[in-house]
């Protein structure tokens, strides 16, 4: 376990980027729980996972993409985006359809990633 | 246990601030502590002043307010979802140069910083919602 002060984060995401401003608000707080310095990672989950695509033009909300914002993750220091190949085969997507800082996990090493982190923020 | 609860979905389209209070109430009498109540996403309603529930209605933002006052609870509601839906206390309503403030007492408007220090405190952070 870290210490109190830092503590390794999962990020899930279940929302689809398509469906209100849920992306944008996922995202401005996991770049906040990288400022404060804490371990962070990402787990697009289900419709989630539609945020990791390439393709993704503007929000039809904001009027916004958070593709670039997630292709940026590494400058903020955090540690990983990850979805699932179970979760891409569900939706017909593949890993060359995804922005190239995600890394593709089985549903094993999803569940593994649950257990590696000290708490979930869950959006 | 040190609880936090995060609150995503609305008063009235979703359970969420509802269950959340619920099960506050719940860890209160089995001996935890709540360490902080976040109102982020379309959970920023519930601290609306503008808003009332007939008489004979659960009244989610009235009921939170006077469970915190009793608990002495932190109610932080999140400063850029709560500008985004027309929440803003009086600071942010004169900044904005609106001309009404919408935010119920009780409630604090504060930055997502309150999210990630209640999530670094706290030994469970619960989400009600998505």
């Amino acid at each position: 376990m870290s210490s109190p002060t830092k503590k390794r984060i999962l990020v899930i995401i279940s929302q689809s980027p398509f469906c209100g401003n849920t992306g944008r608000e996922a995202l401005d707080a996991t770049l906040a729980a990288a400022i404060f310095d804490q371990h962070v990672s990402v787990l697009f989950c289900g419709n989630g996972c539609w945020h990791g695509l390439r393709t993704n033009k503007a929000n039809p909300v904001t009027g916004k993409s958070t593709s670039d914002s997630w292709l940026a993750a590494p400058l903020y220091d955090i540690e990983g985006l990850y979805v699932s190949s179970e979760t891409l085969a569900g939706k017909g997507l593949d890993t060359e359809q995804l922005i190239d800082n995600i890394q593709v996990i089985d549903d094993q090493q999803a569940k593994q990633l649950l257990a590696d982190h000290d708490l979930i923020m869950s959006f | 246990m040190k609880l936090s609860l995060i609150i995503l979905g609305s008063p009235y389209g979703s359970q969420s601030p509802t269950s959340a209070l619920a099960f506050a109430r719940a860890a209160i009498d089995s001996g935890h502590q709540i360490y902080r109540v976040f109102f982020y996403h379309d959970g920023v309603y519930t601290a609306s002043k503008l808003s009332i529930s007939p008489q004979d209605e659960k009244f989610p933002g009235e009921e939170w307010a006077n469970f915190a006052q009793q608990q002495q609870l932190d109610l932080v509601v999140c400063i850029s979802a709560a500008s985004r839906r027309g929440i803003m206390d009086q600071q942010e309503a004169e900044r904005h140069e609106l001309t009404h403030a919408s935010l119920k007492s009780a409630y604090e408007i504060s930055g997502l910083g309150q999210y990630i220090d209640a999530a670094i405190q706290s030994d469970r952070l619960i989400t009600f919602g998505n």
